[in-house]
């Protein structure tokens, strides 16, 4: 677990201070809102429809269980008893009083957390794949890169008047769960044959208004360079990057109109001008950061435990929900525990406080004080004895955490909508709400298989429905709501973006609609195929004749 | 804040300390109940309401104030035009939002 250094501790209560004595000032009227917004922006802190929200950074998705103690006493001191964890593997407070904020943001510095970096045109937070230095699958832990790049990002005086934000994602293992390919730099880990790590780099993806693939940068570059090379990404960017339009800022934009090789060209160019060494000492630096993500203390244990057998072969719902939710640890004897914040019905993202302790105390017994928030909007022990997930999962149960659908129909991605944000045109949640419900049936899940449906409120796509296998738009046209299906989308190794299948649908028909999708899929997919698959295998128009045909 | 809009009208904005919604009523102050928000309906009238919530903002007081057309409901006072003002006016629908919403 990355802890901060005393430079990090003085540099958020600085921050806190200042912020501190900003609030005042704005309260006092001696700061106009023209003045103040950027500042409150700064630290996370939005006014949206209905109140203020704070944004709080939960970095690569790693928390400890004093952090999650923190974020549920939070909730319960200055909001209304709940947070809602979003597709950044950030924490949202919906309801933050302007005058409470700083006290909250002491409060988080307490605990090594801020919330600085959720917002404005600068580095966002780095985001990681939520199972890092845990997956079976893993050749390097993403998460000292991600910190590195962090700790470059946040005082570097060119990026903190970027173009527009800027978002970039680590993984270390082939299978993609950090959706690299729909960052603004995605980045894999990997290992050369002699046994050097280096990365994979993919620059000029993202979701939004223009949804776009990042475009292969290069294939390999030495670990040593990283720094390096970002920042002759960064300078290209902030070269061309149109700051005259906010609709063509992104560096997506850019990769696709210079086209990729001439971008790759000038990055290179850029890149040789750079004397590597001297934007910084990464190897020193790395290691003095890989030092704080040490692995625990795991225990030698034989791979097979008994009593977890034992209880899988006894107890059927045990075993329904450990097939969902449990993951191969690359540690013999542990276990990666994936906790549903998807209960049939519920808000997507939603954890109450309780609900946060419970994880909280659950972390600090059985998984080695780590708790990992993913992008899916769902929490993770990632560091369970096997010989303990029949306990962790009686525990679950006992606050509503259980739910055995990872993964699957009703593990819905929804961004906030138009229940909370400002910038929505529909309604999200009651979406998810609703679809959630109608195919929330534990034998209806089972039919339907792995299936990743994904809600956005608005065209800026938070809910990351290009991504979706089955995706909704929600936007407004003459007063009413309506949903944009789009089918087809990934944001694994092999990404893709949805395509749009026609007109949309009115909110009391979506979920009927989803629903037809659904029996078409099964209709016609060959044995053991996903939706994904079949979709790729039969393309769009038999869902169109199906959806079409009844209205 | 200047924008075109037809038939009656209030003014809404969110409350500086807080930032929960608001409306402007007929005696000055900031409600956070649209039933008594001042509701105009001639250009004198609408101008002297968007300078009323101008001057709010000025005094720190509200956050980006703006007019939004009403219609009656029913014939039981109003309601917002726009979705999005229903919504705003309404809270959240769905979820913890409402249990936890007061
Ligand atoms: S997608 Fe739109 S509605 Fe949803 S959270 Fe993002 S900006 Fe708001």
């Amino acid at each position: 677990m990355y802890r901060y250094d005393e430079f990090d501790a003085r540099f958020v209560r600085q921050r806190v201070s200042q912020f501190r004595n900003q609030v005042e000032r704005r309260i006092e009227g001696e700061l106009s809102e023209e003045e103040f917004r950027p500042l409150r922006l700064m630290n996370g802190l939005y006014l949206q429809l209905h109140a203020y929200m704070l944004r709080v950074a939960i970095p690569y998705g790693t928390l400890n269980s004093a952090q999650m103690r923190q974020l549920a006493a939070i909730a319960e001191k200055y909001d209304k008893g709940y947070g809602h964890f979003t597709t950044r593997q950030n924490i949202q407070y919906n309801w933050p009083k302007l005058s409470d904020v700083p006290d909250i943001l002491d409060d988080l510095a307490d605990v090594e957390m801020h919330a600085i970096q959720t917002s404005g045109n600068c580095i966002r937070n780095v985001t990681a794949d939520h199972w890092a230095g845990v997956a079976a699958d893993e050749v390097a832990d993403p998460r000292p890169y991600a910190e590195l790049i962090r700790q470059w990002s946040s005082l570097h005086p060119e990026f903190s008047f970027l173009p527009r934000k800027f978002k970039i994602a680590v993984t270390g293992a082939a299978a993609d769960r950090a959706a690299i390919a729909f960052h603004d730099i995605g980045l894999r880990i990997k290992k050369n044959d002699a046994g050097e790590t280096g990365f994979e780099i993919l620059a000029g993806g993202g979701m939004g208004r223009t949804p776009l693939i990042a475009a292969p940068v290069r294939d390999w570059l030495p670990g040593e360079d990283l720094l390096a090379y970002l920042e002759a990404i960064m300078r290209v960017y902030n070269l061309h990057g149109r700051r005259d339009n906010k609709y063509k800022a992104r560096i997506k934009i850019l990769v696709r109109e210079l086209g990729a090789d001439e971008f790759t060209r000038q990055v290179e160019e850029e890149f040789a001008r750079i004397d590597a060494p001297q934007v910084v000492p990464p190897e020193q630096e790395l290691a003095r950061i890989s030092a704080y993500f040490a692995a625990p203390e795991y225990q030698d244990l034989p791979d097979d435990d008994p009593v977890h057998a034992k209880a899988i072969a006894e107890d059927a719902a045990f075993a329904a929900w450990a097939s969902a939710s449990v993951e191969r640890h690359r540690v013999p004897g542990y276990a990666i525990v994936n906790i549903s914040l998807k209960p049939v019905g519920g808000v997507p993202g939603d954890a109450t406080a309780e609900q946060m302790r419970a994880v909280a105390d659950l972390a600090e017994k059985y998984s080695l004080d780590e708790i990992r928030v993913t992008h899916e909007q769902n929490l993770v022990l990632p560091n369970v004895r096997k010989k303990d997930i029949h306990a962790v999962w009686q525990q679950l149960m006992e606050h509503a955490l259980a739910s055995a659908n990872i993964g699957k129909a009703t593990d819905i991605i929804s961004c906030p909508g138009l229940d909370y944000c400002g910038l929505a045109t529909a309604r999200s949640i009651p979406i998810a709400q609703e679809i959630s419900t109608r195919l929330g049936d534990d034998a209806r899940q089972n039919e339907i298989g792995g299936l990743k449906i994904k809600i956005s409120g608005c065209i800026n796509a938070c809910g990351h429905h290009h991504a979706g296998h089955i995706g909704i738009l929600g936007l407004e046209k003459a007063g009413e709501e309506f949903y944009q299906v789009t089918l087809g989308g990934s944001g694994d190794e092999n990404a893709s973006i949805g395509e749009i299948i026609g007109p949309g649908f009115s909110g009391e028909e979506i979920t009927d609609t989803v629903e037809t999708i659904i029996d078409t899929y099964i209709g016609l997919r060959d044995d053991g195929e996903t939706f994904l698959d079949a979709y790729r295998r039969i393309g769009p128009e038999p869902f169109k004749e199906a959806i079409y045909a009844t209205h | 804040m200047a924008r075109k809009i037809n038939g009656p009208r209030i003014a809404t904005a969110n409350r500086l300390r807080d930032g929960l919604v608001v409306f402007l009523d007929g005696k000055g102050e900031w409600t956070r109940n649209l039933c008594g928000a001042r509701v105009v309906e001639n250009d004198a009238a609408i101008a002297t309401l968007e300078q009323d919530a101008v001057a709010a903002a000025k005094a720190n007081i509200v956050v980006d104030p703006y007019l939004i057309e009403v219609e009656t409901c029913n014939g039981h006072g109003f309601v917002p035009v726009k979705h999005r003002e229903r919504m705003r006016m309404k809270g959240p629908t769905a979820g913890n939002s409402l249990i936890f919403h007061g």
